[in-house]
């Protein structure tokens, strides 16, 4: 045997990639009935990191035997599991007569047990292969040592789950008013001995499940006991990941949000990571993209805005590798195929984020992928299509129309112009651009298939996903401007008017190898190339009402401009990716996670002008090139063990852990932009305006040291301390962040009241220290090369762009956070609140030096001055309303209370304004309000002072300061969701959300202005004077929309299974169904304003599409 | 080691667990001092150079390029709103800010910084970016070690004096010059007074004569700096020293080009000289004329018949009913601005002779004359006349070269001269009648914020 185990253990790779290929070839052939080695046989594994060797108890046994004795019996159910069995024949009632006993698919434990109901003995199964049958009693408490002093009052059983009818581990079983109570063993098993004969309630409490109290009639004779606990809403008892491994969400300080991406695929018609964040609808997370259309930048804020300069992006780890989050067009993390996402975690909160290391003061997402599961090989086909329609009506749009003073023809008419005496205004043009004559947008389609295998055995399992998406946007151009451009005799390239699309493909997969039974060794390979075509186009100067009939277009200004944008870029992501883990059989855990991810993008732009004729001259376009690159390079180990065990191990567990991560982030990008391109020319003909190529490194270390302490399985403390080492981090500076923790069951406490109503109730907080770290770039100094005219001839130059601070610091994040988790009315609800409160310090601001140290660009630098301040109230609540065998009715709300205020700029800096004049909008960092403000300036005075009815700019004085506005973080946010489950096949749902207290920047690229009162002399002179002034496009807004509806039916195996189908539903889904809000023009929820890095909510309605409202019909297969 | 440690630490030691605690403690020591396993690489690419990197000769010439170009757009906008604000141009335009400076208006609107402070803001900066420059520039050669590169200590030092000159003479009292050293230091300085900024430009132009010249154009830079710095002072004995070695062919000229160049932000542009009055060669499209007398108390630089000076050469023109004069000293991209020469050296000793009596003091204006072929001038008599015809002459000599304003302020500091005698006053003619009389500006005064040591103008007397 021991021979054998050493040739397995030397032909692993060749096996196992032998096995790996049979089981491609010969999937639905299970992998027992073949001829593979002994390690590639065996039973269903767990997940990698829960605990993965093999257990026998959890052997299944099917067996029927009629007419024999006991022993027989329990031989043969030993034998069958391969169990070897130890009991006294003095002792055990060996020959008692079994009439009929039968068991079907019973672990072994499960069978030994029932076949000794009704005698006083039981079955105790050990991993290693071997069971004892033991008198009831001598297992008291967990440990089962003490020998069975008084078995007159004992009362055993089992504690099994109502679902699935297996045992279930950890129970706690107590008897009220008494010290007695004991844990249930791995089979659910439970003994107590010397019960009070006056005590005949048993309580059962076990997290994740309602708590149970029995009755027992009389304690003396021993009763039998079988319990079975209902699954309670409560997700304490689930297992999360954090940087050190896996984890009890009872042991955490911090609140972890945990998504099943497969229960939002179900009600939503999710396309990627950021639609499943968006429609988990997670406290404290928002969610904004750029636009409606395909491969749109989208932006996650974890918690709010913390940081003033840097990115406020979180940190993305995908199993256990550092991914780039960044945001960019198409949105970096949409890259990962959303099909082979299986969990999505939100660390949020101190605790868990200072031990993720630099940037992880914004919150990190966890995303772990599917494994696979071990068997014959299953087959899974996804289909999905979607239609969509952007919606939402657009503001009227006001010009001014006149008479050229001159030519005699009709004119657009602005005040300048007027003023100039190029043109007399006789009228107001109104025209609606929701008229489908002027703009139509097409609509969205999407068409996605996924195809994906998995399977395995005991040694190896293999999961292996490929998806194909094509997306047309929602935008098209618009009928009338086709009939202008031909109109006008334009020739233009027909592909550049289609909508915007994308092409995604994606091919995932993973290897999990299992060579010994302590360790695991997965390999992950994915590949993603996303190709995306973003159209627009762009109308200058367009007005084309006709001031007596507004529904009837004239061609007023043919000659203006109209302009097309047009961007390719083509982005291709790979990732490698090992995972190990071993296990000490000590307890100690040693897990590796390795990881490159290289993204390349190359992108084509142009911007090509019609229409604009002696203005443009020949110079008609611009286009650049680029080429990006980002590869991110990571390593994380760490090493935990538990060092207490046994009885000792109930009242106090001490979990240390110690870990070192290791990561590497280039950046490379190069861009060559060229204008003045002449019509009809070539790119390559025009003039090569900039070249420009930077390269950023940086690179971090860091290790950690933390430790879970828990007391009596109630009490939790978590202490740990980080530091971090970086090459944007001043070498002298702190990294030093520690982190303190403690959560208390309370409900699970002597004085607790022993009710059900209540039946959870977690007190939880934190404190911990985070980081975001400065940009290498920021430290030091930096020249571009340029050109100068010096001494009469051309020189190359080096010209200062940033002075750089060798001083700076990585900002540090100090957050609080305390909460409760409650379950109650029997565990059909559970509430989970959380405040946090959290203060950047050291914050990073960009800061203009003061004019005596040079010239715009020349003097920005970044400085550790500022604090930022954000609080939030966090409340979730989720209960069962319903709870029958064929009805299931699930509420669920979600509230979040945001406030975020910058305390400090610095000495003597109140205010950094980013739009100091003219456009009467101010986009500002103000101290004492939040970031990502808008402030408005409104006029202070107006004179008519030429006489001429309409109000100018020059006639009009505005006050110095802005009004503030609001900011781009919405104050409340909340959402409900209803999910109806019909005799588990039949499953409806339905969310909805509200936002409020938001303010929108709605700048328009469709020129003229949406004020009532612009350029009208009919108009009062302080409506004309608001509109000159823009005042009205900024604004506070809420909404209330209807996210997301759908209705899913799982067709039952039996109709299935007789076509080879495994399993089988279909569903009709479809989002953001509906929109009520007061805002004036189509969805604000859409930013323009991400790419450039503004936290400033910026809503373009004009060439931006909305969000599209969708529907789709998803067809998933199982073989 | 680890080894030996573990059997040596007791039961514990044999077992295993405690030997990975062990082990684990060893990584937690190891990783106490992670410094050497992270790589610091400094960004670095054929585009853009980090200030570190600059360690070659090419490198510090290329920095040296850039601070030039930057002094010659700040002299070249500085000269320009020079003449604006003095009685040698007039705006021809509407634009605001332009307007507010031409009639010396200091003034809110639209919640905009003063007219004064948006326009002279550029300038300002240009300047300073490049006294930055200068400055590392310094620091960079130290660096390098190479003596043979002491001509760019030199020239910076006194180019780095001609920035703080110019902001001296232009500027109201209290211009703060702060430092940056080359490894990014920021340091904060208080205002310096007028006074205090001419010893500092002085101190500048004695630390380039000290070192190594590249050639007379250093010399001759430095040597005029220091008599204009004194000058500005009222010292002109000390201004006449100064300049007594400066030859009839010294001269330190700036050049300008229409030639294409990119510029600091990366845009391409043409470094033309006085853009604000047309860069083009044809007169409409200059936005600026010259007017006789404007404001009362300006200069008649141009006779209504006859032939102009030629150091203020003109051309007229009829425009809208009116008769326009554009200056046509500089209408091309390709023209040379004298910084520094001999006629500066005449006019300062023309000047130092008058103040002590001696006839020479119209020698030395006949004598510059002559080089330009011009009549010679004769002695009007009285003292005040004597000086106004003094300041006339420099007036014409320095003609959009950014010295009339220097000028002024010295005619009031030290000539007693009321400032409404000396600066265009009364009822303001130019633009499209925004404005009705001019204001009162004397000087300009630094655009400066967020300067945390930094409070503000002294005052902003002449």
């Amino acid at each position: 045997m021991k021979r054998d185990r050493i040739n397995v253990m030397l032909t692993i790779p060749v096996k196992t990639l032998l096995a790996v290929m049979i089981i491609l070839i010969h999937g639905r052939i299970e992998a027992q009935r073949t001829n593979l080695p002994d390690l590639l046989r065996g039973e269903v594994r767990g997940e990698v990191g829960k605990q993965q060797q093999e257990d026998i108890r959890e052997r299944r046994v099917t067996i029927s035997l009629h007419n024999t004795t006991l022993e027989k019996a329990m031989n043969e159910i030993a034998q069958s599991a391969g169990l070897k069995l130890t009991y006294s024949r003095t002792i055990v009632p060996v020959n008692k007569k079994i009439d009929s006993f039968s068991v079907k698919g019973m672990s072994v434990g499960e069978a030994l047990n029932k076949l000794l109901d009704g005698t006083k003995f039981i079955a105790i199964v050990r991993a290693n292969g071997r069971g004892v049958i033991t008198e009831a009693g001598s297992q008291q408490g967990n440990a089962g040592s003490e020998k069975q002093k008084n078995i007159d009052n004992i009362i055993k059983g089992r504690v099994v789950d109502s679902a699935s009818k297996n045992g279930i581990p950890g129970v706690m079983v107590s008897v009220p008013g008494t010290e007695i109570r004991t844990i249930t063993d791995k089979n659910g098993v439970f003994v107590l001995s010397n019960v009070p004969a006056n005590r005949n309630h048993i309580n059962f409490k076990l997290l994740g499940y309602a708590s149970a109290v029995r009755t027992i009639e009389n304690v003396n004779k021993g009763d039998d006991l079988l319990v079975m606990l209902v699954p309670a809403a409560t997700s304490l008892n689930e297992v999360v990941t954090t940087a050190t491994g896996f984890q009890r969400r009872v042991e955490i300080p911090s609140d972890i949000v945990k998504i099943d991406a497969e229960k939002i695929r179900q009600r939503a018609p999710v396309r990627s990571l950021t639609d499943m964040l968006e429609a988990a609808q997670i406290p404290g997370v928002l969610v904004t993209r750029a636009s409606g259309d395909p491969g749109a930048a989208t932006r996650v804020r974890i918690r709010g805005i913390g940081s003033i300069s840097q990115s406020n992006d979180p940190v993305y780890i995908v199993d256990g590798m550092w991914i780039d989050g960044s945001v960019q067009s198409p949105s970096r993390i949409d890259l990962i195929d959303q099909e082979t996402i299986e969990t999505i975690e939100v660390v949020r909160g101190p605790s868990a984020a200072t031990l993720y290391g630099q940037d992880a003061s914004n919150g990190v997402i966890v995303i772990t992928t599917k494994k696979g599961l071990p068997g014959i090989t299953r087959w899974n086909f996804g289909y999905s299509s979607d239609w969509g329609r952007a919606y939402g009506k657009m503001p009227l749009v006001y010009e001014g129309l006149g008479y050229n003073q001159i030519t005699g023809e009709r004119v657009l008419c602005p005040v300048s112009s007027v003023l100039a005496f190029v043109c007399v205004q006789d009228s107001v043009g109104i025209y609606d651009p929701n008229s489908k004559l002027i703009l139509r947008e097409g609509q969205e389609r999407q068409d996605a298939y996924s195809l994906s295998f998995d399977g395995g055995a005991k040694a190896v399992k293999y999961s292996v996903a490929a998806s194909t998406r094509n997306v047309l946007g929602v935008r098209r151009a618009a009928p009338i401007d086709l009939i202008r451009l031909r109109k006008m005799n334009q020739t233009y390239d027909k592909d550049i008017l289609k909508p915007s699309r994308q092409k995604n493909h994606a091919l995932s997969s993973n290897l999990s190898l299992y060579p010994r039974d302590n360790l695991d060794i997965v390999l992950t390979v994915k590949a993603a190339y996303s190709d995306l075509i973003d159209n627009r186009y762009k109308l200058v100067s367009h007005v084309v009402a006709n001031p007596i009939n507004p529904d009837t277009i004239n061609f007023l200004n043919e000659g203006s401009e109209f302009s097309e944008i047009f961007r390719n870029m083509q982005t291709r992501n790979t990732v490698f990716g090992s995972s190990i883990t071993w296990r000490h059989k000590h307890g100690i855990n040693v897990t590796g996670n390795g990881g490159l991810d290289h993204t390349t993008a190359n992108e084509t732009g142009s911007t090509r002008k019609y229409g604009c004729g002696l203005i443009c001259g020949n110079d008609i376009g611009s286009q650049s090139d680029g080429m990006h690159s980002t590869t991110v390079a990571s390593l994380r180990t760490n090493v935990s063990t538990m060092l207490t065990r046994g009885r000792l191990g109930y009242f106090i567990e001490l979990q240390p852990r110690i870990g070192f991560d290791f990561r590497n982030v280039k950046r490379n990008n190069f861009n060559v932009s060229r204008d003045s391109i002449p019509g009809g020319e070539p790119a390559s003909s025009g003039r090569i305006g900039s070249a420009l190529g930077t390269v950023r490194e940086t690179t971090d270390a860091g290790w950690y040291l933390s430790s879970t302490v828990g007391i009596l399985r109630k009490l939790y403390f978590d202490i740990g301390l980080r530091q971090d080492i970086g090459s944007a981090i001043k070498s002298s500076s702190n990294t030093t962040y520690p982190k303190l923790g403690g959560a208390w069951l309370v409900s699970d406490e002597g004085f607790w009241p022993e009710n059900n109503f209540i039946s959870i109730f977690r007190l939880r907080g934190g404190i911990g220290h985070a980081a975001v770290q400065p940009d290498v770039g920021d430290i030091k100094g930096r020249f571009v090369t340029g050109t100068r005219y010096i001494d009469g001839k051309v020189v190359k130059s080096l010209e200062l762009t940033n002075i750089g601070n060798s001083e700076l610091m990585p900002e540090r994040a100090v957050e609080l956070e305390v909460g409760f988790d409650l379950d109650v009315w029997y565990d059909r609800i559970s509430v989970i609140a959380t405040y946090a409160h959290k203060e950047n310090k050291n914050a990073l601001v960009s800061r203009k030096l003061p004019s005596s140290f040079g010239r715009g660009s020349d003097v920005t630098r970044k400085e550790n001055i500022g604090l930022v301040q954000n609080r939030s109230l966090e409340m979730s609540v989720n209960g069962i309303a319903v709870d029958k065998s064929w009805l299931r009715l699930v509420l669920d709300y979600s509230h979040t209370i945001s406030d975020n205020r910058v305390k400090s700029l610095g000495p003597g800096t109140t205010s950094i304004s980013r739009s100091l004049v003219g456009t009467g909008i101010t986009d500002a960092i103000v101290v004492g309000y939040p970031l990502g403000s808008v402030f408005k300036r409104t006029p202070l005075a107006y004179m008519d002072e030429n006489g001429d009815g309409l109000i100018s700019i020059s006639e009009i004085v505005v006050k110095d300061g802005g009004v503030y506005v609001g900011t781009s973080n919405p104050r409340y946010r909340g959402s409900y969701g209803i999910n109806t489950t019909m005799w588990n096949r039949l499953v409806i749902d339905s969310r909805f959300s509200y936002q409020s207290d938001y303010a929108v920047d709605y700048n328009s690229s469709i020129s003229g202005r949406k004020d009532y009162g612009f350029q009208d002399v009919n108009a009062p002179l302080y409506l004309q004077a608001q509109a000159q002034y823009q005042a009205l496009n900024v604004d506070r807004i809420s909404d209330f929309r209807w996210n997301s509806a759908s209705i899913s039916y799982v067709l039952p195996a039996v109709r299935i299974s007789s076509f080879d189908v495994r399993s089988m539903s279909i569903s009709l889904q479809g989002t953001n169904l509906g929109l009520w809000t007061k805002f004036g023009g189509r969805d604000p929820w859409v930013n323009t304003g991400i790419l450039s890095g503004s936290e400033v909510m910026r809503v373009d309605q004009g060439s931006v599409p909305p969000p599209p409202r969708k529907f789709a019909l998803n067809i998933k297969m199982g073989l | 080691m680890k080894v030996t440690l573990l059997k040596g630490s007791g039961f514990l030691t044999n077992r295993l667990p405690f030997r990975f605690i062990f082990g684990a403690l060893a990584i937690f020591i190891q990783a106490c001092s992670l410094d050497g396993l992270v790589t610091v690489d400094d960004p670095q690419d054929g585009e853009s150079v980090d200030i570190g990197e600059v360690t070659t000769r090419a490198g510090v010439l290329a920095v040296y390029a850039s601070a030039i170009g930057k002094f010659q757009i700040g002299v070249n906008e500085l000269s320009s709103n020079v003449s604006l604000f003095t009685d040698e141009l007039s705006v021809r335009s509407n634009f605001a800010g332009t307007t507010g400076l031409d009639a010396r208006i200091e003034k809110h609107t639209q919640g905009l910084l003063s007219p004064l402070g948006v326009v002279v803001a550029s300038p300002y900066e240009y300047l300073n970016s490049s006294r930055i420059n200068f400055l590392q520039i310094r620091d960079i050669v130290r660096n390098l070690n190479d003596s043979s590169l002491n001509y760019l200590v030199s020239a910076a030092y006194a180019l780095e004096g001609y920035t703080v000159l110019l902001l001296a003479e232009n500027y109201c009292s209290g211009i703060p010059f702060p430092t940056l050293t080359f490894d990014g230091s920021v340091k904060y300085v208080e205002g310096s007074s007028t006074t205090e900024a001419l010893k500092l430009a002085i101190s500048l132009f004695d630390s380039s004569q000290i070192i190594h010249h590249d050639s007379t154009r250093f010399k001759v830079l430095s040597q005029i700096g220091k008599g204009r710095a004194y000058l500005s002072l009222g010292l002109l004995d000390s201004a006449f020293i100064s300049v007594q070695d400066v030859n009839p062919t010294d001269v330190y000229n700036l050049h300008y080009s229409d030639l294409q160049v990119t510029n600091e932000e990366g845009f391409v542009s043409k470094p033309y000289a006085f853009w604000t009055t047309g860069s083009a060669s044809t007169l409409g499209s200059q936005s600026n004329g010259v007017r006789n007398f404007e404001g009362t108390n300006g200069i008649q630089w141009f006779p209504l018949v006859g032939a102009p000076d030629a150091r203020v050469p003109v051309t007229q023109q009829i425009l809208d009913g009116i008769n326009v004069a554009f200056q046509q000293k500089y209408i091309t991209g390709n023209v040379v601005l004298p910084l520094a020469g001999w006629i500066e050296r005449k006019m300062i000793e023309s000047e130092y002779w008058m103040n002590e009596g001696d006839p020479r003091w119209l020698d030395a204006i006949n004598e510059a004359r002559r080089t330009r072929s011009i009549q010679d001038t004769t002695d009007p008599g009285s003292l005040e006349a004597r000086v106004d015809l003094l300041f006339r002459e420099r007036a014409f000599w320095f003609y959009l070269n950014g010295y009339r304003l220097g000028d002024y302020r010295r005619l009031v500091r030290q000539y007693g001269k009321s400032p409404y005698e000396v600066y265009p006053s009364g009822i303001y003619e130019g633009g499209y009648g925004e404005y009705q009389l001019y204001g009162d500006a004397f000087v300009f005064y630094p655009p400066e914020f967020a300067n945390v040591k930094y409070q503000g103008c002294n005052h902003k007397d002449p």
